[in-house]
């Protein structure tokens, strides 16, 4: 097949889709549906996803997922919000230090989000109703209330790993908001320096992934 | 094992830069009372930018690259920057085109293209050579400017629709939640964002071009700036990959938080590698129809 033939086939093809463009949209201005029409002609690989999308309201597929609204969600907000008006701050200012650390500090949020995912999944496993009760005292054999104290147990074990993890999780993003404050006072006095602001980044993202790691296994 | 985790854990929040007071405040983390400042930053973030227009979006791509990218997310408004971009992309090409070919036939030059095919077999030493040519208007009456533009403008896009397929599948095998037409919204924004680039740097490129004509500079300057005015897309391209390879990654948000961070960087990955490819398949576009054209 030479290019003449692929021309016309392409060219066929491109006439089809222009003029399902036109029938299908009516709703643009004029102009737009005419260079629509033209484009969809030579282009029209890049309008063939425009016609064959669903025409239901289905959920978008590119919309992030619902961030939870409780109080840790509330509370990595606020620190993320700190911490990019100071990185803003920085942008903004002479020193450019911090720059390249910009993905480190992408990875560290997303770390701490997704240890926020962790304890709000043991909460919701503390929190079933099989969880919380324990058999009647007095109507057990031995070996019941062996593996009944043995359950418990291990229940609080979980609400002890939920605690730490949480604990852990509010430390990180205390120290982080320490280190937006020294981000402050390096801009206007100098002190720590730049490098040493990008070992003390260095210090919590490595950490933190260590952690993170951690919990997983 | 999770005791020795929990251990390493406390370690590691030790070791964080703190001070004594905000060890005390582990359990009870206070919010901060808004100041002015974040919230009109924030405001600013989140405002909705109005302008859809051709001209809207050229000041979306060089002043709020973020907000665009949180605008060509919205299911609704794709249909419409769709061609918009599109408009954009060729505006910029055409314009590339037309200063290429003012340099070119100021310079009294024009690309002689041999066949691909000729120069696999080797009966042809060189793709393309620079022969002199007679007038200013020459190229301009014959088509020959025409055939340029065209080339350059149809086979830049007509590229991206042939590599569209690839970046939707490198998306879907990262796991991205996404549709052919988040796909194309995306590969047209780069593709926007290179033609603005182009735009920007033509007028230095035009500079240079003048000064080879005042100052008539030897032959291998010459050469050598027509050779760069020839890849001067493909080095705004990378004004437009790099746009394409933050915006995928913001798209990471779609997945799980447990495994966001190994598939940005398998996303990232992936979006560069598609890079690289579009950049092997648009010249050969572009030079198989620039040599058809000129036949």
């Amino acid at each position: 097949m030479n290019l003449s033939i692929t021309a016309i086939f392409y060219g066929l093809v491109g006439a089809g889709v222009a003029v399902a463009l036109f029938l299908n949209d009516s709703t643009c201005p004029r102009h737009e549906r005419w260079f629509r029409v033209l484009t969809a002609f030579l282009f029209w690989p890049l309008y063939l996803p425009l016609l064959l999308r669903p025409t239901s309201s289905s959920a978008p597929a590119t919309q992030p997922l619902p961030v939870p609204s409780d109080e840790l969600a509330a509370q990595i907000a606020q620190v993320e919000s700190e911490l990019g008006l100071a990185l803003q701050s920085l942008d903004a200012g002479t020193d450019t230090a911090l720059k390249p650390e910009h993905d480190g500090i992408e990875q560290l949020q997303s770390t701490w989000r997704m240890q926020a995912e962790r304890i709000r999944e043991l909460d919701r496993l503390l929190a079933q109703p099989a969880f919380m009760e324990s058999l009647p005292a007095g109507s057990e054999t031995e070996r019941a209330a062996q593996s009944e104290q043995s359950r418990q147990q291990n229940l609080t074990r979980l609400q002890a790993i939920r605690q730490q993890m949480h604990q852990n999780l509010l430390g990180t993003l205390a120290g982080v908001r320490e280190l937006v404050t020294r981000i402050h006072l390096a801009k206007y006095t100098g002190k720590p320096t730049a490098s040493e602001l990008i070992a003390q980044f260095t210090a919590a993202i490595s950490g933190l992934s260590e952690v993170s790691a951690l919990t997983t296994e | 094992m999770a005791t020795d985790s929990l251990t390493k854990a406390e370690m590691f929040v030790a070791q964080l830069p703190q001070s004594p007071t905000s060890r005390s405040a582990l359990d009870d983390l206070p919010l901060l009372e808004r100041d002015n400042s974040a919230t009109s930053a924030e405001a600013d973030l989140n405002e909705r930018p109005t302008n859809l227009g051709v001209l809207g979006l050229v000041e979306l791509i060089l002043k709020r690259p973020d907000a665009l990218d949180r605008l060509i997310r919205d299911p609704a408004l794709q249909p419409i920057l769709l061609p918009r971009f599109l408009a954009i992309s060729l505006i910029g090409f055409v314009f590339f085109g037309v200063a290429m070919s003012l340099v070119l036939t100021s310079s009294h030059v024009w690309p002689e293209l041999a066949s691909i095919t000729h120069k696999l077999r080797g009966t042809s030493s060189t793709l393309v050579t620079f022969q002199s040519s007679p007038g200013l208007a020459t190229h301009w009456w014959d088509g020959s400017a025409l055939k340029l533009t065209a080339a350059y403008a149809f086979g830049l896009i007509a590229a991206t629709g042939v590599c569209l397929p690839s970046l939707y599948f490198y998306g879907l095998l990262a796991g991205v939640r996404m549709s052919l037409l988040d796909v194309a919204v995306q590969a047209l924004k780069s593709k926007a964002t290179s033609a603005v680039a182009l735009v920007g740097i033509l007028p230095i490129y035009a500079a240079v071009g003048m000064g080879i004509v005042i100052f008539e500079a030897p032959e291998p300057i010459r050469i050598g700036a027509f050779w760069l005015g020839l890849i001067l897309p493909f080095i705004a391209g990378l004004w437009g990959t790099s746009a394409l390879y933050h915006s995928f990654a913001k798209l990471c948000d779609t997945l799980p938080p447990e495994r966001r961070l190994n598939r940005a960087c398998f996303l990232r990955r992936l979006v560069a590698s598609w890079a690289a490819c579009y950049t092997a398949v648009s010249p050969v576009m572009i030079y198989t129809l620039w040599e058809r054209l000129a036949r």
